[in-house]
């Protein structure tokens, strides 16, 4: 590889051996003893420049802008600025979007009318909960097991139990789905929507070893601690607030009968004399009360895997791949180190000890978000570069050998381009207050009242969280996006960009200095420097546009569209 | 070497994106880096593992279009009309070869029903809007354990045909008159639709804003800023794989082939009845015409969900006249041009909603509710047409006769397996999905046991 190639992003260049990498927390132990002990070496530490861009997009969603990156380099404590950033306001954005997927706020979903108050109540509560630092176990307490209307957002986590409703169906099909979509969110089973149509006999074995021993009854058993479950209507006229809303609580009597011919999965039928399904959690516990739903809340909340799926869904956040892929198949079978499966099953996790030990913390620090996020931010495997020099090989891809990149949201790339260039929109969200900011709106078809925002960003894979999902792909759209639509062209124009129009005034290599730290917040390489001085050199009496197009060739260059 | 105008060779440095990579997928995560997905474990990606397929079935037809009459049409006023004191008489009821016809309603596609079936025996699974859509387009239940990850069914024909695509210029999957939608589920992102809404004036964003001379002195200016990188996968295999991306795009930007699919002037637009739904059908002629590469063409048409004033003629209101008026113009306009093109006989045309409406006098605000009884139309890519398939009661709320070897109502998944089969793709196909699950392009059901309606073309 020539040396203009190996500069590319000014990044340190040949990898390390692991045993060189500073063990920061239990985590490095982890990550970089197991590269040691099979002889791998690490990609080397990430620069300051590098973390920064990559800890601020992680935890806020927004890049650093030049302010910030050059106060950070004057006195680069990274504990700090990680310290800073979770606590910051912006991270309670992001993490209202990371918990609106997983929870699926949506106003209309394919299967009922959440409508707009209903999915405004679900997001301030889910906002409410970030901003108050509320522990994730009660956060999934909440959203599983209270009562009251789904419009308000002190009450708005019952909005999660509503996506379990089925139209067109009986009620046993709601109640699977309610449980089954509580099981995959907050435990990583979602092998139960198998499950409860089928045992795992037969149709698991090549997937998961719980699953292959698991039955279609156990399942339900746990799908009828939500047979009590009663979603009335408030009975109010049309134009009052609370018209359309549903009022979620639970019923004093309801079984879950064998007893459906018809609907979205196979038909129940009595075994033998049992014509009704009991209540029973997965380890076996019955409900010691009448309120099942919020029994069967407590008994997930204590499942060992509740930590376990929390500590792999964040660390796939930070490194771009869980420990457990995918993050909503755990199969517990397969999790303890003390037991190894027997057969040709392996353990799952690609590091078995790190992930019950992050489990542990995360119980220790009381499901706390950002506690269990600082403890994979401040390791040095976190901080490792996305280069690799060396020979890289697919089996270092469960090494975490390197950082993995990601492709941005098409939330953070809206935003990043409205940051950088200072060009502000305005949307209007329906029972919202107006904002600027793609990462502040309760939903991702939002916004509604701008057809061209959502034209931007839609290529991105936002998803609708509901018949299709976020997902991390590429698209030819997306590069015509960036190279032509006019939410680019619009802000890269010095007339309409303060920023722009800042960094033009000043001498060349000041200039675009400052647009590499704008746009992409890192600075030019020597050969960039030469190649963008060039150019401008180039431009007579028509700077400004030629300051333009260099704006828009950082745009599109590919480092813009990852968090590398 | 072949070079555009700009200078840039036309069959290197990345593919377009809905081809095969000349380094496969699979190779490209083994040398290039690390791409980021879960489907790192599996020794193998799933897509290219078939568990089980069967000699493809011979093609019947080449290309699909796919309307969906978005809202659910009221089928007894439209493909199965049942004639009664709701029927106003402005839809001018004439019967070609027994088949009654609104031709007030739908007189382009009068002139079509030679080459038409009308399915009549069809029921849908669900009467609610979005969850019929998506059972429609993915051709299964959408509350199935495996629906998360399904694939539409256009995405299934991309990643089948996608070897034959090597001069395409535009994808095989698109989805028109729309720009987000169900995409390619755990198929690789070549399988992905490819959105447009038409509206005559080019392809969004396939022109440079700031003029064509800016966009080529930028884009030469990216390259150089961008070099290093594009050669180098040090950002890993997702990373450098936007390189093939942003190639493609470049491709399609100032690209005449693009243009002459996604540019029609008024008169054309007025032949095809000047709405989204006809520009879109006059794109969909285009690229067949030109062969440009798509194969299977959604397109969205309409809102057909007429609870209330089906029949109205206020001015303003999306009445049954004015949605039927569109679906008109543009579906029966371009049937016409792809037969004139020699085109129909290869391109299978399905029209179908999501499910019917109910039948008999009008509900109480003079609309139709959801009813899962429906029927659909089906033309072109061969089969033999001017007649119906199946039939209804006579209020038309449930099937009597079949007419197929099902024996009994078509289903959403039979449709698909008809697709499949028409295209010569193996419907009985399985795939392993990255769970290590058996995906089946057609799900198998012991009780349903969906299959191809082969009686379209006998």
């Amino acid at each position: 590889m020539d040396r203009l190639v190996r500069s590319a992003l000014r990044q340190p260049a040949a990898t390390v051996p692991a045993s060189d990498i500073p063990r920061r927390n239990f985590v490095d132990h982890f990550i970089f003893n197991t590269m040691e002990a099979r002889g791998v070496p690490s990609a080397a530490l990430s620069t300051d420049v590098e973390f920064l861009r990559r800890v601020y997009f992680d935890l806020t969603g927004h890049p650093p802008s030049p302010s910030e990156i050059r106060e950070f380099l004057e006195k680069p404590d990274r504990n700090a600025v990680i310290d800073k950033l979770l606590y910051s306001p912006k991270f309670v954005d992001r993490w209202t979007m990371w918990v609106g997927d997983l929870l699926q706020n949506v106003a209309f979903p394919a299967n009922f009318d959440r409508q707009y108050f209903g999915r405004n109540g679900f997001y301030e509560w889910m906002r409410d909960a970030m901003a108050a630092e509320k522990s994730f176990r009660d956060i999934a307490l909440e959203a599983i097991g209270t009562k009251g209307n789904n419009y308000d957002s002190k009450t708005g986590g019952v909005n999660f139990v509503l996506n379990g409703i089925t139209a067109m169906s009986p009620s046993q099909d709601t109640w699977d789905n309610m449980f089954m979509k509580t099981a995959s969110a907050f435990l990583g089973l979602s092998n139960y929507d198998c499950l409860l149509c089928h045992d795992g006999r037969g149709h698991l074995e090549q997937v998961s070893l719980w699953g292959s021993r698991a039955t279609r009854l156990e399942a339900q058993r746990q799908a009828a601690f939500f047979a009590r479950v009663n979603l009335p209507k408030p009975n109010v006229p049309a134009d009052q607030f609370y018209y359309n809303s549903y009022n979620v609580g639970d019923a004093q009597r309801g079984l879950y009968s064998l007893t459906t011919p018809s609907g979205n999965r196979p038909a129940r039928e009595p075994i033998g004399s049992m014509s009704t399904v009991d209540p029973e959690y997965r380890d076996g516990r019955k409900p010691g009360s009448e309120d099942w739903r919020q029994e069967y809340a407590r008994f997930l909340v204590d499942d060992p895997l509740f930590a376990v799926n929390f500590a792999n869904r964040l660390w796939k956040e930070m490194f771009t791949l869980g420990l457990v892929e995918p993050v909503d198949a755990i199969d517990p079978a397969r999790l303890d180190p003390e037991k190894p499966p027997s057969g040709n099953w392996g353990l799952q996790a690609t590091h078995p000890e790190l992930l019950l030990k992050l489990a542990q913390v995360v119980r220790d620090n009381n499901y706390s978000l950002r506690e269990s996020l600082r403890v994979m931010l401040e390791s040095s495997a976190y901080q490792l570069s996305s280069r690799y020099e060396g020979n890289w090989k697919p089996d270092y891809v469960p090494l975490f050998a390197r950082h993995f990149p990601r492709r941005l949201e098409g939330e953070e790339i809206h935003d990043a381009l409205v940051l950088a260039t200072n060009v502000r929109p305005l949307y209007t969200i329906r029972g919202l207050a107006d904002t600027a900011w793609a990462m502040q709106m309760p939903e991702t078809v939002e916004p509604r009242s701008n057809g061209s925002a959502v034209n931007f960003m839609n290529p991105f894979y936002r998803g609708n969280r509901d018949t299709f999902f976020r997902i991390q792909d590429g698209s030819v759209q997306q590069q015509l996006n960036l190279m032509n639509d006019n939410f680019v062209l619009s802000r890269l124009r010095i007339t309409a960009s303060s920023t722009l129009r800042e960094a033009a005034v000043k001498p060349d290599a000041e200039a675009i200095e400052q647009l590499f730290l704008l746009l992409l917040q890192r600075f030019p390489d020597e050969r960039e420097k030469q190649k963008a001085a060039e150019y401008l050199g180039k431009a007579g009496n028509q700077r400004n546009a030629y300051f333009e197009d260099l704006a828009w060739s950082l745009v599109n260059k590919t480092d813009f569209l990852f968090n590398y | 070497m072949l070079k555009n105008r700009f200078g840039l060779p036309l069959d290197s440095n990345g593919t377009q994106f809905w081809k095969r990579e000349p380094v496969s997928r699979r190779l490209m995560f083994r040398h290039a880096a690390a791409a980021i997905s879960g489907y790192f474990f599996l020794p193998v990606p799933g897509w290219q593992h078939p568990l089980q397929a069967q000699s493809a079935d011979a093609a019947k037809a080449k290309n699909v279009v796919f309307v969906l009459m978005r809202g659910g049409p009221s089928h007894i006023d439209t493909f199965d009309l049942k004639q009664g004191a709701w029927t106003p008489a402005n839809l001018d009821v004439q019967t070609y070869n027994n088949l009654k016809w609104p031709r007030g309603l739908m007189p382009k596609l009068a002139e079509q029903l030679n080459d038409a079936v009308l399915v009549r025996s069809m029921r849908a699974w669900a009467a609610v809007h979005g969850l019929a859509q998506q059972w429609m387009q993915l051709g299964r239940n959408p509350a199935s354990g495996s629906a998360r990850i399904a694939p539409h069914i256009g995405s299934v024909v991309s990643y089948e045909l996608a070897a034959q695509q090597k001069d395409a210029v535009l994808p095989a999957f698109i989805t028109l008159n729309t720009l987000s939608g169900i995409g390619n589920g755990f198929l690789p992102p070549e399988s992905a639709p490819f959105f447009a809404a038409p509206g005559g004036g080019g392809l969004t964003n396939s022109r440079h804003g700031d003029g064509q001379a800016r966009f080529d002195r930028r884009y030469e200016l990216l390259l150089e800023m961008d070099g290093p990188l594009r050669k180098s996968p040090e950002l890993g295999a997702a990373a450098f794989q936007t390189q093939s991306y942003n190639v493609a795009a470049r491709k399609m930007i100032y690209n005449d082939a693009i243009d002459r699919v996604f540019t029609f002037d008024a008169t054309e637009r007025a032949r095809y009845g000047n709405s989204g739904f006809g520009n879109s059908c006059i794109a969909a002629r285009n690229m067949l015409r030109a062969k440009a590469g798509a194969r299977f063409i959604q397109i969205i048409q309409g809102e057909w969900d007429h609870h209330d004033d089906i029949w109205t003629t206020a001015a303003g209101a999306q009445s049954h006249y004015v949605v039927g008026g569109q679906f008109d113009n543009g579906l029966g306009t371009l049937i016409q041009d792809l037969r004139n093109d020699g085109l129909l006989d290869s391109t299978l045309v399905i029209a179908m909603g999501e499910f019917g409406r109910t039948v008999g006098n009008l509900n109480g605000t003079r609309g139709r509710d959801h009813l899962l009884q429906q029927a659909i139309m089906v033309a072109g890519g061969g089969v033999r047409g001017g007649r119906a398939i199946g039939e209804s009661n006579a209020a038309g709320n449930a099937t009597i006769t079949p007419g197929w070897s099902g024996e009994r109502d078509i289903k959403p998944e039979d449709i698909e397996a008809t697709i499949y089969k028409a295209l010569g793709i193996d419907w009985q196909k399985t795939l392993e999905d990255p769970s290590g699950r058996r995906f089946e392009y057609v799900p198998r059901d012991d009780r349903y046991r969906y299959k191809p309606l082969d009686e379209l073309w006998g």
